[in-house]
C-alpha cells in the first residue's frame, strides 16, 4: 500500500510540470504587453523595454519558464519573486498585493461552498438512489429519474439566477448576494453548487446499486429468509457504494472549479471571483496563480481520492497491487469501473 | 464488376464491413424503443431546423439592432417597430430585453451559435482525440507513451478552468472559443479510442485480415475503428451537450461570443442586471439552454442501451 501511495506521488510530478508548462505557454503567447499596460498610455518605447526588461520579460522561453518555477531575482528588487513552487508569483498588477495572499485568503471561502455543497448531495443522492434503484419502474423511481437528468442538464449559472429570482426577487427569503460571514447568504449558492453533483450521485447510486442487487449472492441471502431491509442497506448497499465514493471524490475537484460560476453569480468572494476578475482586468499575474493554483488542488484530491478508494475495497487494493507489477495506473481502473 | 473482385471469395466477408447495416437495424430497433430518447432527438431535430431557418424566422439585423422604445416589453406583446424604413407591428413571443430587441429571436439566431459550436468542437476532438487515440493503441510504442501522457496533463486540467485559460490567454472570439472548447473535448476522445482499440486490435477477425496481407492502414479503417465505433459516438452526444454548456458558460463569463452577437450565455450575463424588472429575458435563455442539453443527455443515454446491451441491466 505504502509502496502504491509513492508510486502515486511520483506520478503526479510529470503532471504538476506539464500542467504549469501549458499555464506558462499560454500566458507567453498570450497578445498583449504587460509592461505596456502597467505604464501610462504615453510611454515611450524605451520605457516599455526598460520596463520588460526588469520584470525580466525580454528573456528567452524557457528562462522565463524556469524564473516561473523557482523565482526570479530582478536588478532593482522591485519585481522579485520566488516562484511558483514557493507559492509567490509576484504582485497583482492591479492590487500590487501578492498573488497567491490573495489566494489563500479566499480559498477557505471556496472550500466552504464546496464542502457544504458536497455534504449536501450526499445526503440527497444516496437515499434518493437506492430508493430508486429498489423501486425500480416506480413512480417514485420515475421522478427521480427525471430531476437527476434535469440536474444534470441545468446549467449551473442559471440556476443561480433562478433562484435568485425565486427566493431573492420574489419570497424575499435569502439574500441574493453571499458573503462566508453570513451562512443563511450562501445556502442559494450551496443549491446551486450542489444540484449537479446530487444529480450524478443520484444517477450512479442508482445504477450501482441495480447492477449488485441482481447479483447471486444477494439472491442468496434473500433465499436464506433474511429481511429486505438487512439485503439492501446491509449487502447491498456496501458494494453498490464503491464506484459512488470515487464519483464523489473526483466531483470534490470538480466542484472547487465549479464554484466558478456560481460565484460569479451570487458575487462570492471566492476563488473562482478572483480569476474572473483578474481575467477580465488581464492581471497576468494573478490569472497565472489562480489557474494553477485550482489545477494543482485537482490534482490533489483526485490523488487522495484515488488512495482512499484502493483503502475502502479491499478487492481494489488487490488490484492495483497486480496493476502495479504490472505498471498501470491505478486511477484509470478505478475510472474504469466507475 | 464483380467477377473481377477478388474479395468475392468464398469466406464471409469480415466483421466490420458487413455487420454494419445489419447492426444499424438492429439498433434503431432499440433505441426507439426508449421513447425519452427519441423525444430527445426530436428536440435536438427541431432545434437543428430552427438553426438552420434563422435568418428566415428573424432578420439578423433586427435582432442585433436596439428597438429602445420597445424595451422590456413583457411577453406575447404586440408592438410597432420600425425597421428598414417601414412601421409594423412585431408580435414579441418572448418578449424584448434591455434594447428592446426581440428575445426569441436572439434565441433563435443563438441556436445556431450553439449548433454550431457544438457540432465543430466535437467533431474536431472526435477526428484529432480518436486518431491520436487510435494510433497509440494500435501502434504502441513511444508514441503510445507521449500521447498518453499528454493526455494525462490535460486531463488534470478541469475542463472548463482549462478552457478559461485559454481563452482568458488568447482573447476572446469565436474562433478562440471554438479552440478552447475543442481542446478540451479531446483527452476523453483518446481515452476511449485507445481502450477500444486496444479491446480489439488482438482478436481473429483482425489476426485474419492480417494473414490475408492486408496493410496497418486497412486494418485499422476497416476493421478495429468499425469496432470502436460504439462508446465514442456516446460519448459525441454527451460531448455536445459538455459543449453548448461550456460555450454559454464562457460567454456568460465574457470570454465567448461577444455581444451584440446573440448567444445563449451572453443573454443571461446581459439580463443578469434586470433580473427585477424583466425576469423573462433571464428565464428564456436558460430553458433553451437546459432542454438542448437534456435533450442530447437524453439521445446519450439511449444511444449507449441500444449500442452497448451489455451495459443495460
Amino acid at each position: 500500500m505504502l509502496r502504491y501511495i509513492i508510486r502515486r506521488l511520483f506520478q503526479l510530478v510529470p503532471v504538476v510540470l506539464g500542467v504549469t508548462f501549458i499555464v506558462f505557454t499560454l500566458t507567453y503567447i498570450s497578445p498583449g504587453d504587460p509592461a505596456r499596460m502597467l505604464l501610462p498610455q504615453d510611454a515611450k518605447d524605451e520605457e516599455v523595454a526598460d520596463l520588460k526588461h526588469a520584470m525580466g520579460l525580454d528573456r528567452p522561453f524557457l528562462l522565463q519558464y524556469y524564473h516561473f518555477l523557482f523565482g526570479f531575482h530582478s536588478e532593482g528588487g522591485s519585481f522579485d519573486y520566488k516562484g511558483l513552487f514557493m507559492l509567490d508569483l509576484g504582485r497583482s498588477y492591479v492590487s500590487n498585493r501578492p498573488v497567491f495572499g490573495t489566494i489563500l485568503e479566499r480559498f477557505p471561502n471556496t472550500v466552504l461552498l464546496a464542502v457544504s455543497a458536497m455534504a449536501l448531495s450526499i445526503l440527497v443522492a444516496i437515499p434518493f438512489g437506492i430508493l430508486s434503484a429498489t423501486r425500480q419502474y416506480s413512480r417514485t423511481d420515475v421522478v427521480v429519474t427525471v430531476l437527476a437528468l434535469v440536474g444534470i442538464s441545468i446549467p449551473a449559472f442559471w440556476l443561480g439566477m433562478m433562484l435568485i429570482w425565486i427566493f431573492s426577487v420574489q419570497l424575499r427569503i435569502f439574500p441574493s448576494l453571499a458573503v462566508p460571514s453570513n451562512l443563511w447568504s450562501i445556502v442559494l449558492p450551496v443549491l446551486t453548487l450542489a444540484a449537479l453533483s446530487t444529480a450524478v450521485q443520484t444517477r450512479m447510486t442508482r445504477s450501482s446499486m441495480l447492477e449488485v442487487i441482481r447479483q447471486d449472492y444477494i439472491r442468496t441471502a434473500r433465499a436464506k429468509g433474511l429481511a429486505e431491509k438487512m439485503v439492501v442497506y446491509k449487502h447491498a448497499m456496501r458494494n453498490a457504494l464503491i464506484p459512488v465514493v470515487t464519483v464523489v471524490g473526483l466531483q470534490v475537484g470538480q466542484l472547487l472549479v465549479g464554484a466558478v460560476l456560481t460565484e460569479t453569480v451570487f458575487s462570492y468572494p471566492g476563488i473562482g471571483t478572483i480569476m474572473v476578475d483578474a481575467i477580465q482586468r488581464k492581471d497576468t499575474p494573478q490569472i497565472m496563480a489562480s489557474v494553477v493554483f485550482m489545477a494543482m488542488v485537482f490534482a490533489v484530491v483526485n490523488l487522495l481520492v484515488d488512495i482512499l478508494y484502493a483503502f475502502i475495497d479491499p478487492r481494489i487494493r488487490v488490484q492495483y497491487e497486480r496493476s502495479d507489477k504490472s505498471g498501470k495506473g491505478g486511477l484509470v481502473n478505478a475510472r474504469k469501473r466507475a | 464488376m464483380p467477377e473481377s473482385a477478388p474479395e468475392a471469395a468464398p469466406w464471409p466477408a469480415p466483421r466490420g464491413v458487413r455487420r454494419h447495416r445489419g447492426s444499424f437495424e438492429e439498433f434503431w430497433v432499440r433505441f426507439r424503443r426508449n421513447r425519452l430518447a427519441v423525444a430527445g432527438l426530436a428536440v435536438v431535430l427541431v432545434y437543428v431546423a430552427v438553426a438552420a431557418l434563422a435568418d428566415g424566422l428573424y432578420s439578423y439585423d433586427f435582432i442585433t439592432g436596439n428597438q429602445i422604445p420597445n424595451t422590456f416589453a413583457p411577453v406575447g406583446t404586440a408592438a410597432k417597430v420600425e425597421w428598414a424604413g417601414k412601421e409594423s407591428t412585431h408580435l414579441y413571443v418572448c418578449g424584448a430585453d434591455n434594447f428592446g430587441r426581440d428575445v426569441l429571436g436572439r434565441i433563435v439566431h443563438g441556436a445556431r451559435v450553439s449548433m454550431i459550436i457544438g457540432f465543430t468542437t466535437i467533431v474536431f476532438a472526435v477526428a484529432i482525440g480518436g486518431g491520436l487515440g487510435a494510433g497509440a493503441g494500435y501502434f504502441g510504442g513511444a508514441f503510445e507513451t507521449v500521447v498518453m501522457r499528454g493526455t494525462d496533463i490535460l486531463l488534470a486540467i478541469p475542463n472548463i478552468l482549462f478552457a478559461l485559460a485559454i481563452v482568458a490567454a488568447l482573447g476572446p472570439s469565436f474562433q478562440n472559443l471554438l479552440l478552447a472548447i475543442g481542446v478540451t473535448s479531446l483527452p476523453v476522445f483518446v481515452r476511449l479510442v485507445r481502450a477500444s482499440v486496444l479491446a480489439v486490435k488482438d482478436q481473429e477477425f483482425v489476426e485474419a485480415s492480417r494473414a490475408q496481407g492486408a496493410g496497418n492502414l486497412r486494418i485499422l479503417l476497416l476493421h478495429v475503428l468499425p469496432n470502436c465505433m460504439a462508446p465514442v459516438i456516446v460519448q459525441a452526444t454527451l460531448g455536445m451537450a459538455q459543449s453548448i454548456l461550456s460555450a454559454a458558460s464562457l460567454s456568460f463569463l465574457g470570454l465567448g461570443i461577444q455581444p451584440p452577437s446573440p448567444e445563449w450565455g451572453n443573454m443571461l450575463s446581459e439580463a443578469r442586471p434586470y433580473i427585477i424588472r424583466a425576469p423573462h429575458t433571464l428565464i428564456f435563455p436558460g430553458l433553451a439552454i437546459m432542454t438542448v442539453i437534456l435533450a442530447f443527455n437524453l439521445i446519450g443515454d439511449g444511444l449507449r442501451d441500444a449500442l452497448d446491451p451489455k451495459l443495460k441491466g
